[in-house]
């Protein structure tokens, strides 16, 4: 594997991006004659070792793009246009077993849900196929790593959930299982869908934790995806921000929770607190700050920018059409007329 | 709206205790305490929490005020009557008056019934109006709660997430309940819609004072939401205190530890 130093912070020519994705756009045909696009033009990229958050509500097409970088997509879904680099590689021209030595060894999915284990296979099995299918390794050593693994993901009594099937194991622990077999293969990028989701909020803390404290050991790069600021706010090093297939707004964590520019980021971080500790004590049954309207429907989708029938600051040019991406510093760019467009 | 603290609250539970049997068929079966000698109180027109890790005994709790499972002993008053000892007329009146709302709306709606009949089908059960009175009402609930009635036709899948919790809500107020237990009313929803959804039921409740019991993970929709909350560890309440008192200082171990997660979560 080649580790070129930690690129953390370090923004511009001289080193390459990890992930480069260029004007990236999917569609599905719903039917014969309709077709959706959850995904418009997206660009973006991910440096080595860095962790960028994705944030965004359901429907804006974050599973699509975790999707498209892994080469998932259903058969319904197409990759229109646009370009993904992987390590200098053009993932969209790879063909099935070229694919196959990337997914799962360079770039690996956690997924949302613990339920993508099988039932029917014991927990040291799991993380053996990962192994298996990618290192050609005497079978003793298959053992050996997968139960290093388990210690890696701080689980208590490792030969006995080595042995355990998934439903002998909790929610958190399962979670773990899944992020083993994610980072099985020490791959480069790691996928992160929603991988609190389904975990009450105790569990969620301990994973967020096993997350920041992998994330200071490792080289990888993660891509965290969560519709929750909470997770992100913690680990992620940059945030986008996405709306019906398109990100409005990326830039430095610290920018985008102190500073946010669009106005849907702004609206998003009002809701999230519905109360701050530090300002209100008591007991308040007032009514908490929400966006008006829901997310648009991807059927009907208008010219124009699609917040724009959400928008407090919306003017007449954003019903005509959508706005460019522009650069508000170096690192911190948005897509809003309010800010140039 | 505000009953004055003197009379009777809404809902008044004594020592309540629910013993599972535990293990499978094959293993030896120990018995496990899912409620161990729970005493709570709720004031009509306020919202109790209740809050806990996991399999702390809350939704067993709910579910034997819901009448839907039995306590070992115990007893349960709700409005001056014991539901544990009822007629059966006295549960035929009774029942309609405690509604349930789930998590997942997609799962808890009859997935065949338009928005209409979903909302009409509890007063059919109950034999309640006739059916021009049922649907006239059908569509008053979906102005109340926020749904287009021109939408009565839709099926619930044809709904956003948000949509589909507003309608499970306008099926609980078709038949006038006093109390509403609310499992997890807002998870799964995105955060610009979850707060519609809370303003619609603190709104509803201030209008026909209703009363919440409110089951939840969410602590900051917990201090948000509630006038009391009951912190709830493996089967007993450890600490019920109000809302303000609770989240200012809270007494218990178990209760700081579900706070230190919250609070950690939301430092930036």
């Amino acid at each position: 594997m080649d580790v070129s130093g930690n690129s953390l912070g370090i923004v511009g020519a001289p080193i390459k991006p990890l992930l480069q994705v260029r004007n990236l756009a999917v569609g599905m045909f719903v039917d014969a004659t309709h077709e959706i696009r959850p995904l418009r033009g997206v660009s973006f990229q991910v440096h080595r070792g860095e962790v960028v958050g994705l944030s965004g509500e359901s429907g804006a097409g974050k599973t699509t793009l975790a999707l498209s970088l892994m080469r998932l997509l259903p058969s319904s879904f197409q990759i229109i246009q646009g370009s993904i680099e992987f390590a200098g590689r053009p993932l969209l021209s790879l063909d099935e077993a070229e694919l196959q030595t990337i997914r799962g060894a360079r770039i690996s999915l956690i997924y949302q849900d613990s339920a993508v284990l099988n039932p029917v296979l014991r927990i040291g099995d799991h993380l053996v196929e990962v192994l298996r299918a990618h290192c050609n390794w005497p079978q003793r050593r298959y053992r050996e790593k997968a139960i290093a693994l388990l210690e890696d993901m701080e689980l208590l009594d490792v030969d006995r959930i080595y042995a355990a099937y998934p439903h002998q194991l909790s929610g958190g622990q399962r979670q773990r299982i899944v992020i083993a077999q994610a980072l099985a293969c020490q791959p480069e990028l790691v996928i992160a869908d929603e991988p609190t989701a389904s975990l009450d909020p105790t569990s969620a803390a301990e994973i967020v934790e096993l997350l920041e404290r992998l994330k200071q050991r490792s080289q990888t790069a993660f891509l965290l995806i969560s519709h929750d600021l909470n997770p992100l706010a913690r680990l992620a090093d940059r945030i986008m921000v996405m709306y019906a297939g398109r990100i409005v707004e990326q830039g430095p964590r610290g920018e985008i929770l102190q500073r946010p520019r669009h106005p849907y980021t702004r609206a998003l971080l009002a809701c999230a607190l519905p109360s701050n500790p530090a300002s209100d004590l008591g007991v308040s049954k007032r009514p908490i700050p929400t966006i008006v309207g829901s997310p648009p429907d991807l059927m009907r989708i208008k010219p124009g920018c699609e917040f724009e029938s959400r928008c407090q600051d919306r003017m007449d040019i954003c019903r005509m059409r959508v706005p460019e991406e522009i650069e508000e510093s170096p690192a911190h760019s948005l897509r809003c007329f309010k800010f140039g467009g | 709206m505000l009953t004055s603290s003197t009379s009777e609250p809404l809902l008044r539970i004594d020592g309540l205790t629910r013993t599972r049997s535990q293990g499978r068929w094959w293993e030896k079966r120990f018995d496990c305490k899912a409620l161990d000698g729970v005493d709570l109180t709720l004031e009509t027109g306020k919202t109790l929490a209740l809050v806990g890790k996991s399999g702390a005994g809350k939704t067993t709790l709910a579910m034997c005020v819901a009448m839907l499972d039995k306590p070992d002993s115990g007893e349960i008053w709700f409005d001056g009557y014991d539901l544990l000892s009822l007629t059966k007329s006295q549960h035929k009146v009774l029942r309609p008056r405690i509604q349930l709302i789930f998590q997942d709306s997609a799962a808890a709606l009859p997935a065949r019934f338009s928005a209409a009949q979903v909302i009409e089908e509890p007063l059919l059960v109950q034999g309640r109006y006739s059916a021009k009175q049922r649907s006239e009402l059908a569509i008053e609930l979906m102005l109340k709660v926020g749904l287009p009635p021109r939408e009565a036709n839709r099926l619930p899948h044809q709904f956003s997430g948000g949509q589909r919790q507003r309608l499970a809500i306008a099926r609980s107020l078709a038949l006038q309940p006093s109390l509403l237990i609310l499992d997890e009313p807002f998870t799964g929803l995105d955060l610009s819609i979850r707060g519609q959804i809370v303003n619609l039921l603190l709104e509803l409740q201030a209008q026909l004072s209703l009363t919440f019991l409110y089951i939840s993970h969410d602590l900051d929709l917990v201090r948000h939401f509630s006038d009391t909350v009951a912190v709830m560890d493996r089967g007993r309440v450890v600490e019920h205190a109000s809302a303000r008192d609770l989240f200012r200082d809270p007494v218990h171990p178990e209760s700081r530890a579900l706070l230190a997660c919250t609070d950690a979560r939301s430092r930036r």
